[in-house]
Parts: C-alpha cells; structure tokens; sequence
C-alpha cells in the first residue's frame, strides 16, 4: 500500500470498525487496488491504411488495392456521391483490424475480398503496425517500430481469428492502461448462484473510438451489459477511483452472493437437521413412553402379591356363600313343598266342607253295610244327641270345620310367607354370588397379565438400548446444528461494503461535476446539431442520458434514430472538449463516424456537425476524425481535399 | 291329608252322572247308567291324577290338532292342579286302582245309585252304576248351593268327552303304559309326570 491510499484505507477500516492491516489484507486477497490518480492517456494516430485483395463481382475477377497514407490529426472524411461505394468498408476495417475481430458490420463479401490487410499507427509516438495475410486462413503479426522507423520489433503473431482477437485486446488493454475488470452482472433466474463475473475486454472498450450506422447504445457498439458504460466512460473521461469502484463492487457482490449461497445452503442442512432432530425425538419420546409404561419387576412382584391375596378372599367368600345358597335352597325346596301341601290340604278341607253340608242334609234310608232301612226312633235319637242313627258315633258339627279351615288358611299364609322369603333369599344369594364371581374373574385376567408383563425384563434391556442410542444421534444432531465457519466472515463483508462505500464518496465528489460540465456542454452541441428544442440533458455515470426536449423529460432511448445520431456525437465530443479542459480526457484521439448524411440530418444540420468535429478536431491537437459519408458541401467545406477520398460519378473508393 | 269320605262320594257321582247313558229299556226311578267298573276306575284315575289328564289331552291334541284340547291341558298347569288337586294312588297290577267301596256305599246308602251287575255262572262279569232320580237331584242341589264342588263336575265332563267310547280295559292299558314309562315299581305310589308334561306343553304351545 502506498502512502497515497493511506486516508482511503483508514477510512474503510473506520467505517467498517476493523483493524487497517486486516482493510489491507482483505484488499489484497481481493485484487483491489486504489486508483486515486490515472495513468497519463496514451494518444492513437492512424498513418496508414492499407488492404488489397481481388473483388469478385459477377463472376469477374477484379483485383484492388486500396491505400491511404500520410493520415495525421485533424478531420479525414471517405466519401462517395451514391452509396455502397466503399466508405463503410474503410472504417469498417480499422476496426476489425485493431480490435482483432471483425464487428458484424464489415460485409461478408468485402471481408472475402481482402486478401492482405493492414493499419500503421502511432502510439504516443511510436509505430505499430498490425497486418493481416486473410488468404488461406488469417495469420498476421502486430510489430512495432523504432523512431527512424529502420528497426522492427515483432510484438505478436497469430495464427487464428481468436489469436488475433486476444494479441489486440492484449496489447490494447494494457497500452490504454485498461484494466480487463470484471463487473458483476446480476443473474435473474435465483439459483445456486445468483450473478456472475463479466469481463468488459477491448471488444467493448473499443467501441469507444467508432460510432457505426447502430444508435441503439449511447456509448460503444456492443450490447448494453451492466457495469459496461461506467468503464466505457472511462475511455473517454478518466474518473479517478472508478476502477478501484467497479473491481471492489464486483468483489462485493460476489461475496454476498457466495454468502448468500452458503446461507441458503445452512438454512437447508440447518431444515434438514432440524426435521432429523425431531424424527429422533418423537422416535426417543416413543421409546420412552414404552418403556415408561412397562412397570419394574418390584412393582409387579408386589402387585401379584396383592392380587393373589385379593383373589384368595374372594375364593373364600365364594365358597362360603356357595355352601350359604345350597342350604338355602333346599330350605327353599322344602318351603315349597310346605306351602303346597297346605294349600292343597286347604284346597281339600274346603271341597270336603262343601261336600259335607251338602251331604249332611241327606240322612241314611239305609244302612251301608247290611241295605237294612234304618227306623224312625234312630233318626229321632241322632237329631237329639248328634250320635249317627247308623253306628252311634258323634257326628262332625259345621262349626268344627270352620275352626279347621281358619287353622289352614293360617298355616297357608304361614308357609307361603316362609317360602317367598327363602326364595328371595336365594334370589339374593345368586346375585351376590354372580357379583363375586366378577370380580373372581377379573383378578384372575389381572394375574395372567401381571404375570406375563414379569416377561418383560428382556423388552426393557431392549428399550433401554435403544434409548440409548437415539439419545447419542440426538446430542450428534444437536452438535452438528451449531455454527460452522463461513468462508466469508463477517468482517470481509463489512470491509468490502466499506470499500465500495468510501470508493463511491470519491468517484462521486470527482464524477459529479464533471458530468455536469459534461451534459451542459452535451445541450450545447445537440443543439448546434439541429436540436432547438433540447433545453437540459443529464449524463449519468452508466450512460444513461435523460433529456428535456421542447419542455418534457424524455431520454436518449425515445427519440428517433436522427437524433440520437446527434446526440451521440454531441455527446462524444462533449466528453472529449470536457476531458480535455479538465485534464482528465482519456480518450485516445481516433474517432471514426460512419455515414452521418443516411440519418435524417439536414445539410445545415450536418454542416453544424462536421463544423463542431472541425472544432474538436482544432481544439484538440491529438484528435484524428474519419467522417464517412455522402458527398456534400457540408462536409467538403470543412475537410480540405488533402484529406478526402472520394468516389465520384458512380466511382468506388476501391 | 284327611281323606273325606264325602268329597270323595260327590266325585264318584259326577263321574257316574258324566259317564252315564240313558237306560235301556228305561227303569222307573232310573235316569242313566254307567257301564262297567274298571271304567269308573279309569275315570277316577284321570279326576285324581290331573298331569296325566294333561298328558292324554296333549295327545289327543296333536292327533286332532283342536286347540281347545291344548288350551285345556294349559289350563290344568296354569291352576297348578297337577300340584293342588293331585289325590295319590297305588299302582297294581292292572293299572291305578283305589277301592271306592266306602264311596260306592256312601251314595248307596243315601239312596243315590243303585249297583248291579250281570252275572254269569255265579261271577260279577260287569258291573253297572244306575244313577237315582234323587241322585240326579242332589248332583243338581250340589251345584247350586255348594260352588267349590263345580270344578268336580267339569272335571268329570272333561274326562268323559276324552274317554269317548273306549272301554275301561283300554283306558286303563293305557293309563297303565303312561305309568310304566315312569317307571314305578308295583305297589308303589304313581308317580307325577307334571315336569315332562309342562315340557312337553310348552313345546306344543310355541309351535302350535
């Protein structure tokens, strides 16, 4: 670390409350360097372009060899009175020479062509050239010259298009001082990871020094990606501390996301943990309550003892009412059979009573043994002294039967009383007896079971076992939950996210004013481009160009394709003259339009714009400007002949 | 159990009334007569022992399948007659026998019946029992003024619809087999058979 940085690392280490040497480390494990101060700017100037090859049109073969030499700065136009003459290949080949890559707009047919390719340019004074041999496969060498231009050094070969690609970028990116910083682009499918690191490389930097026939982007040619146009502004306008921003942002997010990845990833073994945890317990609670159930041998042995005793009363008390109701009911029997002989014995007494009175009235004509007729005086007698006219016995009175049959109805009562009571007895007895042998019976079932749980010994070893191990997976579960080391710690996050802070404070007290500075001068160009209406413009820091046109906010992605022309020009040079002025500029001083007449620009219009390049192209020594286009005055009038190519009367370039 | 000479006079009358048939050719004085000795016997027997009289009713019902014949066994059971009313006898060879002498002289004496009987070379060969005008009288002065006397009177009706026109020796061979099943040793008192009978009536009853 350099002394410089010091105040910017302290700040970090405040902001994030951690050590300064642990700011210092992390800085460095994380590639971040401080960029308070820009390198100086590295200035390119085309000399010479030059290709050849043989132009197939229509089955004749028609060699060329097109080349253009003594280019200096100033403003250089290519122009031709009817189109596809050519003036779009000419730039169209620059590009693809010194990016190493043709873009999409070099037609195919062209790129056919061209057998032999070169371009010779001075950086910071010093000649390259870069030249290709396209016949049988590209190869080629990047070559630099010294002063005199006698001695030669071959920087690069190569033998494939992605060769030629990575010599340029290399060369480029570290002439330019660009470093091939990775910005974080955000992934919307939220998956194991949710962004990733993208390389912005010369194919994108690139752009900066060409501005095709596609307006789509504000700055460059290539698809808007994020955190391009932050570094794209940086080729032309170097804001100190931007890259120092855009490596610690990408560090920063990548970061959280890989914190972010892990934490999803803790909080799933964490649910997964925690659901096997409790699968443990509720099996450990099972277990438990099993064994918990399962009385100790003690208590059975003691309750068996108990039972048994039970059992044996109730036996005893069986036996004893059992014998009670045999004696019982033979009592019963013999009431029964008491009560019934008095109820016939009555049942008898009282047909007899009545066959008796009945009988009485008859008196004996005759004697029953011997059939002799019995005499009046007999009859007489018996009336008398109630002894029989027949055999002299005293006959049974009325009133002697009626003391008998009291007698037996009292004895029926008497024993019929017995009998119901005996039989209710019984009845009671039958039921005590039912009730006893109940509870007999359920001692008895107690007794079996009791028993056969004193064979559950093996079952509790067994529980106890099992218990045991649950309770060891358990305590592994629990142990397991606990914290692991996170490969980002805490710390790394906050001092990353304190970097990226403190970086932005200083990239933002620099980048404010300029691009104030920079939209201001913006409304000035587009307006003297032919946009009256155009009263405020507001660049911000990702490209982004907000407008105020005839009094409505509106950007840079809504108005039509003719004035987005202008405005990218505008907004070009605006970079350029502010850079310039400040002592920031960054750009290496080649600018190459294409086609600027095919828009909707009137001739004042592209006077106004050809006018104000002039003016860049004045202002700024180390400019170099191509214009290609349509011939016109507009143009004609402010780029002197010496600095034309020009097809006329249906003519080609080459 | 006193044995009354009365009661048992009155039972063998209406059995005589019941089972009597007008006499031909009529005889001054005479209303019916009641053929045969071991019939009054058989008659008795069945008055006296009323689970046999249940027994023959339950046959009878299940050959003719007349429910009044089931209803009147029940009824027997329902008065428990076969306990109340059942007067013992002693089985001999030829069946329940009990003489009825003193009964038969009884009503002899009042004048109620006459007895004769047919004699062949000096030897009783059927004795009949001719119920008097005054006989008849008294059964009726019996029913009117004496009502415990009226279950005799139905009885004997009840057995003479069911003897019908068997004679004595058949109603006591088969009052005789009814016995011998129960197994009673000769000399020995008839045995009660109200159990099986009530059994058996039960039995009857609920599919009938």
């Amino acid at each position: 670390m350099t002394q410089m940085n010091g105040e910017w690392v302290q700040a970090i280490a405040r902001r994030a409350a951690i050590d300064v040497k642990r700011v210092e480390s992390i800085l460095a494990a994380h590639h971040i360097s401080p960029a308070p101060v820009l390198p100086s700017p590295r200035r390119l100037l085309l000399t010479q372009i030059a290709f050849s090859g043989t132009k197939d049109r229509a089955g004749i073969d028609e060699p060329f060899d097109f080349n253009w030499s003594g280019l200096d700065h100033g403003l250089w136009a290519m122009l031709s009175d009817k189109n596809l003459r050519g003036k779009s290949s000419i730039l169209e080949v620059v590009h693809w020479l010194l990016r190493g890559r043709p873009t999409s707009n070099l037609q195919e047919d062209v790129r056919r062509w061209i057998h032999k390719a070169s371009v010779r340019f001075l950086l910071d004074d010093i000649e390259h050239e870069v030249s290709t041999h396209c016949a049988g496969g590209l190869r080629g060498t990047l070559v630099r010259r010294d002063k005199n231009g006698k001695r030669s050094i071959q920087l690069a070969e190569f033998q494939t298009e992605d060769e030629f690609e990575a010599v340029m970028a290399d060369f480029f990116m570290k002439a330019l001082s660009m470093d091939a910083i990775s910005s974080w682009q955000s992934n919307p499918s939220k998956d194991e990871d949710s962004g990733r690191a993208v390389s912005h490389g010369w194919a994108a930097f690139s752009g900066a020094m060409f501005i095709g026939t596609n307006y789509e982007t504000l700055l460059g040619d290539m698809p808007v990606v994020s955190g391009l146009n932050p570094r794209l502004i940086q080729m032309y306008i170097g804001v100190p501390w931007v890259s120092t921003l855009a490596s610690s942002t990408s560090a920063s997010k990548a970061g959280q996301n890989a914190l972010d990845a892990q934490t999803r990833k803790q909080t799933q073994a964490k649910e997964s943990r925690k659901h096997r945890e409790s699968e443990i317990l509720s099996e450990l609670t099972a277990r438990r309550d099993e064994l918990g159930a399962l009385p100790s041998d003690d208590d059975l042995r003691r309750s068996l003892k108990q039972l048994n005793s039970e059992f044996a009363t109730v036996t005893k008390e069986q036996q004893r009412l059992e014998k009670r109701l045999s004696n019982e009911v033979s009592s019963e029997e013999e009431a029964r059979l008491l009560s019934l002989a008095d109820r016939k014995e009555l049942q008898s007494h009282l047909d007899s009573m009545a066959a008796g009175s009945i009988f009485r009235q008859l008196d004996p004509t005759h004697c029953p043994r011997c059939d002799n007729e019995i005499d009046e005086a007999k009859k007489k007698l018996e009336q008398k002294t109630h002894a029989c006219s027949v055999c002299g016995e005293v006959t049974d009175s009325d009133a002697d039967a009626e003391a008998m049959k009291i007698d037996l109805e009292q004895r029926v009562k008497a024993s019929k009383a017995a009998y119901d009571r005996s039989a209710k007895a019984v009845s009671g007895l039958r039921q005590d007896l039912a009730s006893l042998k109940e509870s007999s019976s359920s001692l008895e079932n107690r007794i079996e079971v009791t028993t056969s749980n004193l064979d559950s010994y093996g079952r509790q070893l067994e529980l106890g076992h099992e218990i045991a191990l649950l309770e060891g997976s358990l305590a592994e579960a629990i142990r397991a939950d606990s914290p692991s080391q996170v490969d980002h710690e805490p710390d790394e996050m906050k001092a990353l996210n304190a970097i990226v802070a403190e970086t932005e404070i200083r990239v933002k007290a620099v980048r404010n004013d300029l691009f104030k500075d920079v939209s201001d001068r913006i409304v000035h160009y587009a307006q003297r481009f032919g946009m009256h209406t155009l009263t405020e413009a507001s660049l911000k820091a990702n490209a982004a160009l907000s407008l105020v046109k005839g009094g409505t906010s509106t950007s840079y992605s809504k108005v039509t394709e003719g004035e987005k022309l202008r405005l990218k020009v505008a907004t070009i040079l605006a970079m350029l003259e502010i850079g310039e002025q400040k002592g920031v500029g960054r750009h290496p001083g080649l600018l190459m339009i294409d086609s600027p007449g095919a828009q909707e620009v009137s001739q004042a219009d592209l006077e106004a714009l050809v006018s104000g390049l002039q003016s860049v192209a004045k202002d700024i020594p180390h400019c170099q400007i191509f214009v290609a286009g349509r011939s016109s005055e507009a143009i004609t009038d402010h780029v002197p002949s010496s600095n034309r190519r020009e097809a006329m009367d249906g003519g080609f370039l080459w | 159990m006193t044995r009354n000479p009365y009661r048992d006079a009155l039972r063998v009358l209406f059995i005589i009334r019941a089972g009597a048939s007008p006499s031909e050719p009529p005889i001054p004085g005479i209303v019916s007569v009641f053929r045969g000795e071991a019939r009054l016997h058989a008659f008795d027997f069945w008055i006296r022992n009323p689970d046999y009289l249940a027994a023959e009713l339950l046959d009878i019902f299940e050959t003719s399948g007349d429910p009044a014949f089931l209803r009147a066994a029940d009824s027997i059971f329902a008065n428990e007659e076969p306990d109340l009313r059942r007067l013992p006898m002693i089985r001999y060879f030829f069946g329940a026998f009990d003489r009825l002498d003193d009964s038969l002289s009884l009503l002899r004496s009042r004048e109620l019946i006459q007895i004769t009987g047919l004699k062949n070379s000096q030897k009783v060969k059927e004795t009949d029992f001719l119920l008097a005008d005054r006989g008849e009288q008294f059964c009726t002065m019996c029913l009117d003024q004496a009502s415990p006397l009226q279950w005799y009177w139905d009885r004997a009706q009840l057995v003479a619809s069911i003897a019908g026109d068997r004679s004595g020796s058949a109603l006591k061979q088969k009052q005789y087999e009814r016995a011998s099943y129960a197994e009673t040793a000769i000399g020995g008192i008839i045995p009660s058979i109200a159990i099986e009978t009530a059994a058996r009536l039960k039995q009857l009853r609920t599919s009938a």
